[in-house]
């Protein structure tokens, strides 16, 4: 017999048991009614996550702990001997065990028998869905291990939560059971998006802690056990929708409809829509999955590299190594060659002499060949043609706005439409550049080939010879993204303004 | 399959080549007596546009087009061996240079063998007078539809060639600093030495390396690489003739 494979899975049994951890210590609450009997906290712990999962089940969110008193109230009628208030202290005390006030999780401890060390599992029951400022109530539902409790009350895993649904989904369509198989749906939806949940986290998790091949084994058989779960569930959920439709088919071609197939009808589209909702969440799921199958390794190869880079420290590592005890010449090569490219050789072949060779405009060497011109041989780089381009579009949108007015301050501009360029940076950077050079002759603009306003200033040609931007003194700014001081344009005009 | 210990032995010398650019004959026994490793490295080679020329006591890895990674750009070349503000047209007349003094060792390419043992820079000079003379007596029509069948710039190197003086007068030394064509081949003849393709054997006396004469008599003559850009130089004297 092999031991290991006792120990196996230690941890997640663990995880099981610890579920069960909040009812004992609920148990363990001395409390006395004023009859005198001692109050039931187990009970009444394990009631209250029913009753959140009933309310998850109806989709009513709104529960905090007013409510939760009431419902123990009208649930233990009789029972003990307690005004309202004292039933608020105890959903008070519950809700406390199940989500400590501290914030800290739930944590159980123990000695894992499999790894040989010690370990731990955190659970969180509830958690808080959100709250009403107004009246300053919180509410709360059920978190994963919550459901987990939930589930594990009744007699199945919650992994199979869904396939065991889906089963008797069919069994209660097959049998007419309507009602209950809406129910049935709904169970089904808490199911799928505690599994939407779970691979959330998995995700964060994964991102953040894969530092070792054995954890991102361990990752890997995870989500590859939720994709092949979620895969097999797909295949059913299809089945079933095509089961649905049959059926609703099948009452539709009836063809004296009583009052009671007309209901059966009208449950059976809504059942549709609900589970068609259901499917919908649990395609992405599976997709999701997927992903997570190839994003798992990308994120573990990144989390690797800013682990080492942080843990890596150029300047204690190299450096300081290198300068503070003199090392000789030879070593520092040694430390610097990781550094370093590999040496490559760079040659000039004879066959050269034979290339195809660029053929060039021969007026252009007319000019003169002593005397070499720059020019004439630069390509224009890329990002001042991107630039010219850009200038020139703004250009344009100013044409549209200022029609054939040639006086305009920068804020008649703005204020005159809505325009997505006004919120660009672009925009005022044409505008501060204008600014700087100011005046400017536009025909000397055009001629320069690699001026950045080349392209903007042909548009410009028409209506003067001359531009000239003057800054006024307020601040003004579109969105609050960027300010700019006002300034007064001039179009036209003469060289001697 | 092909044995795991070829393939390294393989591997070791071709990144030999890529970090020298020759090895020694002796250091590399294998790829002249096994079948397997010569044509993996070749292969290896060609997948860099190169190719591996034997000479002498070297094999060299020999870059067959400018794409090649291990080939020297236009930029480097200006960088390392001209003056400020040259242009590309500089290196196309150097190249025509080396072509013109390759030249005068093969019999203007009429042989394979080389028929010289070294040349002076004047002798070179003259030769490259000649060439760019009897090039010049083209007209104008015939030279343009050359430049535009060969892709070559035949024009701007005549031109290249016609501004300059044979030697800056009053000026005692000619250096590669001259404006002249006397300073121009001073720069060609350090480039060559630079890239091994010849070496100086007395004053002023050059030959051809061993590397230069491999890659000449295997490729040179092909019309395949050399693409009629050698007619064009050389007919030219034959119908003067």
């Amino acid at each position: 017999m092999d031991y290991r494979n006792v120990t196996k899975g230690y941890r997640d049994r663990i995880e099981r048991v610890a579920l069960f951890d909040c009812l004992y210590r609920l148990e363990k609450k001395q409390k006395k009614d004023r009859a005198g009997n001692t109050i039931d906290f187990f009970g009444l712990g394990l009631l209250t996550l029913m009753f959140f999962f009933e309310n998850m089940l109806i989709r009513n969110k709104k529960i905090g702990i007013m409510e939760l008193a009431d419902y123990l109230q009208e649930v233990s009628f009789n029972k003990m001997k307690l005004d309202q208030a004292g039933f608020i202290e105890i959903s008070k005390s519950i809700i406390d065990v199940f989500r400590p006030s501290s914030g800290k999780r739930n944590r159980r401890e123990f000695y894992n028998y499999e790894t040989k060390e010690l370990d731990y599992v955190d659970y969180s029951i509830l958690k808080a869905d959100s709250w009403d400022s107004t009246n300053n109530i919180q509410y709360y539902v059920l978190d994963e291990q919550g459901l987990e409790l939930i589930f594990a009350t009744k007699e199945y895993y919650s992994e199979f939560q869904i396939s065991i649904s889906q089963l008797l989904l069919r069994k209660q369509l097959e049998k007419g059971e309507f009602s209950s198989a809406l129910r049935q749906i709904d169970e089904m939806r808490i199911n799928v998006n505690s599994i939407k949940d779970k691979i959330h986290n998995i995700k964060h998790d994964i991102q953040r802690n894969i530092i070792s091949d054995e954890t991102y084994e361990r990752y890997k058989e995870l989500i590859g056990d939720i994709n092949r779960r979620l895969t097999r569930e797909h295949e059913e959920f299809e089945e079933l929708m095509d089961f649905i439709r049959d059926t609703q088919n099948r009452l539709n071609d009836y063809i004296k409809q009583t009052k009671k197939e007309k209901s059966a009808l009208i449950q059976i589209i809504k059942i549709d829509n609900e589970l068609a909702k259901v499917h919908y969440i649990h395609t992405t799921l599976l997709k999701e999955s997927i992903e997570l199958k190839t994003t798992a390794l990308e994120s573990a190869t990144e989390s690797l590299y800013f682990v080492g880079l942080t843990s890596f420290n150029f300047d204690q590592e190299i450096t300081r190594k290198y300068m503070n005890v003199p090392l000789p010449f030879e070593s520092g090569k040694i430390l610097a060659s990781p550094f370093l490219r590999l040496k490559n050789y760079y040659t000039w072949s004879p066959l050269t002499v034979f290339a195809k060779q660029k053929i060039r405009k021969t007026e252009e060497q007319m000019k003169n060949d002593s005397y070499i011109d720059v020019d004439e041989d630069r390509e224009l780089s890329e990002t001042l043609v991107e630039q010219q381009r850009v200038y020139a579009y703004i250009v344009e949108e100013l044409l549209l706005i200022i029609k054939d007015i040639n006086t305009f301050t920068l804020k008649d501009i703005i204020k005159s439409s809505k325009n997505p360029l006004f919120s660009t940076r672009e925009f005022y950077d044409f505008f501060i550049i204008l600014h700087q050079l100011s005046p400017l002759n536009i025909l000397d603009i055009v001629n320069s080939r690699e001026h950045v306003f080349k392209l903007a200033f042909e548009k410009l040609i028409d209506i003067g010879s001359m531009i000239t931007a003057t800054e006024l003194k307020e601040e003004i700014t579109y969105d609050g993204n960027y300010y700019v001081r006002n300034m007064l344009i001039v179009l036209g005009g003469n060289e001697d303004d | 399959m092909i044995n795991h210990e070829l393939i390294t032995q393989a591997f070791k010398i071709f990144s030999k080549l890529n970090a020298e650019g020759e090895v020694l004959k002796t250091d590399c026994n294998k790829f002249f007596t096994d079948e397997i490793v010569r044509s993996l490295v070749m292969e290896f080679a060609n997948e860099v546009d190169c190719t591996v020329v034997t000479a002498a006591y070297y094999i060299y890895l020999v870059p067959l087009t400018k794409n090649s990674i291990y080939h020297i750009t236009n930029s480097d070349i200006k960088r390392i061996y001209f003056p400020a503000k040259t242009l590309n047209m500089d290196i196309y007349l150097m190249y025509v240079a080396i072509i013109i003094f390759i030249g005068e060792f093969y019999d203007s390419y009429q042989s394979a063998n080389s028929t010289r043992d070294f040349i002076t820079i004047n002798d070179w000079l003259d030769s490259m007078n000649k060439r760019m003379d009897s090039l010049n007596q083209v007209d104008e029509e015939t030279l343009i539809s050359l430049e535009q069948e060969n892709e070559y710039n035949w024009i701007g190197i005549l031109k290249k060639w016609e501004a300059m003086d044979n030697i800056k007068e009053g000026v005692r030394k000619q250096t590669a600093k001259t404006v002249s064509r006397m300073g121009f081949m001073t720069i060609v003849k350090k480039f060559m030495l630079d890239q091994k393709l010849i070496k100086e054997i007395g004053r002023d006396e050059l030959e051809l390396t061993e590397k230069t004469k491999a890659i000449v008599g295997k490729y040179f003559m092909e019309y395949e690489y050399n693409r009629g850009i050698l007619d064009v130089i050389y007919q030219l004297e034959n119908e003067e003739e």
